[in-house]
């Protein structure tokens, strides 16, 4: 349980976006809270419509509109809570921005150093790259056809993986951080991280779009990727 | 709680509405009846100023007096303007925040865009509280969603200047969806493709129990209909002037831009129009097919589309996922937009709100939320474009995503390099490049620092976004948890000394004197329609009859002494009896006219042209 103290009225107490003393906004920058700050259980699997609902309702009580009408003197907290509801909720619904949060919190030094690429990963992302080279220079009839066959490809390998994913999270034992599973969980976000840029690169080949700078997901996954 | 209104702050319109009970309601001009009010403003010789339709008529014969579209240089500096900006408007070629000049008979006027912009926000504000029997002191206001940073404080500021407290800027699309929201109650993936005069933005939304989350965002801050007039432009000049529009004279520019504007309005009705432009050297005759109109345009609306096509992705859904798609903004009544539109994304778009007024609904709604009045409904708005510092090297390391849900925020660790420093500079860029350089940037942040060993000193530097997307820093000393002072210079931005000079040197609007401002609107009328008459009679002496030009030139001069005198009443009676006199002559101008045209097509039909 992640306790705090109030900034209103200075009693201490659970975490909680709310005071359970005297209901005053708090903003608690506790990433390791997140859970408890939406009131889910602590464990890394996450039931999306319950997250969601949660969310809502927050948003609905503690939004920087809504406090404007109500309760004007607690605007600044209000936006410092919102952007940590904001945050916690765009980490949590994502298996794969969740699944790095938890590493992070639960893998200690696990979740910061680097790992190599998983060499079947590395094939597949090389062997993708020619074809799709071949595909785009050969000039044939129906160049979108062939893009649209490896994309295909690309995402059910990303799929396989993100299934992987959650029957991991699903399985995780309650208060175990066992050094395994912990490595299982770092090599397949390594993979998934990998899978994502490449669909990526696939996706902008098709629409004949210019490469865009990475997306947040290759970014955060810079500690990962080595 | 005093009321909050809504404001649709356009490119080329504004408009200005109020909660009425449950219901958005628009304010009409107490005197014209009229919703939009021209985004126009205009300075007559003795410096007063002229905002609406009388200063968008006027910018024809005085284009160095007047401004129009001045939301396209909002929050902008002078290395971002375009050929054609630098040609409709003169600017003060200095650095610093970007100055207008403007010649209001022997005076040079220079203005920053929220100076201009707040001259409309005061018609508005002087509007809406006539109609509402009240001061109105606090507003919603709208932006394009794809504005960045600086253009969100300029558009703050223009509030500020106009004795506005801003309480929310809510982003154009996602206003639109909020009007429509009103009524909507089952959960839906809403797309809002947003042409405006200056603006375009594509807003990917969920809506659900009156909820509105935005999903995705994109756009163009320098594409609208503006640059649709300038491709008629250009086709009008090949047809009716002997140089190119590039080479034209400001007169002639601003006479062929207001008969684009025309023009397009007309193509988005018939397939063909026949425009007479009142030009210089005698008035011309042009004719321009829809067809001809769409093959010059097709590039702007592939444009759109491919921005359509990059939010989609953005926001993780497919075409066939949207349930709804709603045209806003008044350039998408051309049917190319309608056609193209519809076949992204499959399906014909909604228009049941009319595409000028929804936006400024939206804001009132928003209005309605912020005051209290509207406990139902919320909404999750996103920041358009990827926010970060500039790091060795002079590369743009992102902080903050494009698309994150605001309020947002970011925490960054900064030491010291070297013993004894004082501060640490931080530059704040928005962007989606990868160098700092092709990036946007928003201002430099100077954190103090008290002098200790170097690497010693820890500040952690917070980045927050508001709901309005706009930014603000604190920095903290990790080890002693005391606050940082920290300086900002915004890039483009005003100071707050700026600001405040500005309130205290503020033209005074003669904003109570409906007489004045009657007359003011007659006189320019009266000018505008003697002018246009002096041409015609001019180029067009051959076409009256009898003693039809004495008749005429007896009534134009009695106007024009009215003209001279403050009886606006005057002015106007005299203005119908010259219109009057004079009808059946411009009636024959225009048949003939007209009979040029298509004799001069049958021509060009023989000549297999």
């Amino acid at each position: 349980m992640h306790r705090l103290r109030c900034t209103a009225c200075g009693q201490t107490g659970p975490a909680a976006f709310f005071c359970g003393a005297c209901e005053a906004i708090q903003a608690p920058a506790l990433q390791r809270a997140w859970l408890q700050l939406l009131d889910l259980p602590e464990r890394p699997a996450i039931d999306q419509k319950l997250l969601e609902k949660r969310y809502y309702e927050l948003s609905r009580r503690l939004h920087p509109d809504r406090v404007q009408a109500t309760n004007p003197q607690a605007l600044p907290t209000s936006v410092r809570a919102a952007s940590i509801l904001n945050e916690a909720y765009r980490t949590l619904r994502d298996p794969e921005l969740r699944g790095r949060w938890w590493l992070e919190h639960q893998g200690g030094k696990l979740g910061s150093t680097n790992s190599s690429v998983p060499t079947d990963i590395a094939a597949f992302v090389f062997e993708t790259h020619e074809t799709l080279l071949d595909a785009q220079s050969s000039g044939g009839a129906k160049p979108s056809e062939s893009i649209e066959a490896i994309l295909v490809q690309v995402q059910e390998q990303r799929h396989g993986h993100l299934e992987q994913l959650a029957s991991l999270l699903e399985g995780w034992p309650p208060d175990a951080a066992e050094a395994a599973r912990l490595i299982s969980l770092r090599d397949l976000l390594v993979a998934l991280s990998y899978l994502a840029t490449l669909q990526r690169d696939v996706l902008h080949a098709r629409d004949g779009l210019e490469k865009t700078s990475p997306e947040p997901r290759q970014r955060n996954a810079a500690g990962l990727q080595g | 709680m005093a009321t909050v209104v809504g404001i649709d702050l356009g490119t080329t319109n504004s408009l200005i509405g109020w909660m009425e009970g449950e219901r958005p309601r628009i304010v009409a001009d107490s005197i014209t009846q009229k919703k939009m009010l021209a985004s126009a403003v205009s300075f007559l010789d003795d410096k007063t100023p002229v905002v609406g339709d009388a200063a968008r008529r006027r910018a024809e014969l005085h284009p160095q007096a007047s401004i129009l579209s001045v939301k396209r240089l909002m929050g902008i500096g002078l290395e971002h303007l375009d050929e054609i900006d630098r040609r409709t408007t003169r600017v003060v070629d200095a650095p610093g925040p970007l100055r207008i000049t403007l010649n209001a008979g022997t005076h040079e006027l220079r203005l920053t865009p929220p100076e201009v912009s707040a001259l409309i926000l005061r018609e508005l504000k002087r509007r809406a509280e006539i109609e509402i029997g009240g001061t109105v002191e606090r507003a919603v206001i709208t932006v394009p969603a794809y504005f960045d940073d600086s253009q969100r404080q300029a558009t703050r500021d223009a509030g500020r200047l106009a004795g506005l407290e801003v309480l929310r800027l809510v982003n154009e699309p996602t206003a639109a969806a909020l009007a429509y929201g009103l009524d909507q109650r089952q959960e839906a993936c809403i797309a809002v493709f947003d042409l405006g005069g200056g603006t375009f933005d594509i807003s990917i939304l969920r809506m659900r129990e009156g909820l509105s989350e935005v999903l995705a965002t994109g756009g163009d801050t320098r594409l609208g209909g503006d640059d649709f007039d300038r491709e008629l432009v250009s086709l009008l000049s090949e047809r009716a002037t002997p140089s190119p529009a590039e080479e034209a004279d400001p007169r002639t520019f601003a006479l062929l831009l207001a008969a684009a504007e025309r023009a397009k309005r007309q193509l988005s009705e018939s397939s063909e129009t026949h425009l007479e432009i009142p030009l210089p050297e005698g008035t011309r005759v042009v004719s321009v097919s829809r067809a001809e109109f769409e093959v010059r345009t097709r590039h702007l609306i592939e444009r759109t589309i491919d921005r359509c096509r990059r939010t989609l992705l953005d926001s993780g859904r497919t075409a066939t996922e949207i349930d709804e798609v709603i045209l806003v903004g008044g350039a998408s009544r051309m049917p190319a937009v309608r056609t193209n539109v519809a076949a992204f994304f499959g399906r014909q778009p909604l228009c049941d709100i009319d595409p000028d007024l929804v936006v400024a609904l939206g804001a009132t709604v928003q209005a309605g939320i912020l005051s209290g009045s509207n406990r139902d409904m919320l909404l999750l708005d996103v920041v358009p474009l990827s926010l970060g510092i500039e790091t060795m090297g002079g590369v743009f390391s992102r902080l903050i995503d494009r698309n994150t849900t605001i309020p947002a925020a970011a925490r960054q660790e900064y030491t010291t390099a070297v013993d004894n420093q004082t501060h640490v500079e931080i530059h704040v860029l928005q962007g989606e490049r990868e160098i700092a350089k092709d990036c946007r940037s928003l201002a430099h942040f100077r954190i103090g620092i008290a002098p200790q060993p170097a690497g010693l000193p820890r500040v952690e530097v917070t980045f927050l976004i508001d709901a309005n997307g706009i930014l603000s820093v604190a920095a903290r000393d990790q080890r002693t948890d005391t606050e940082q002072s920290i300086e900002v210079k915004p890039s483009y931005g005003l100071t707050d000394e700026a600001i405040e000079t500005m309130l205290e040197e503020s033209f005074d609007l003669a904003e109570e004197d409906f007489a004045l401002r009657q007359l003011i609107e007659a006189r320019v009328e009266a000018e505008s329609v003697l002018h246009t008459l002096e041409r015609s009679l001019l180029g067009h002496s051959r076409l009256l009859i009898d003693d039809e030009n004495a008749r005429i030139v007896a009534s134009a001069t009695t106007l024009r002494e009215a003209c001279g005198r403050d009886d606006h009443n005057l002015i106007r009676d005299l203005l119908d009896a010259l219109n009057e006199t004079s009808s059946p002559f411009a009636q024959r101008i225009m048949e003939a006219s007209l009979r040029r045209a298509l004799e001069s097509r049958s021509i060009d039909e023989l000549e297999g042209r």
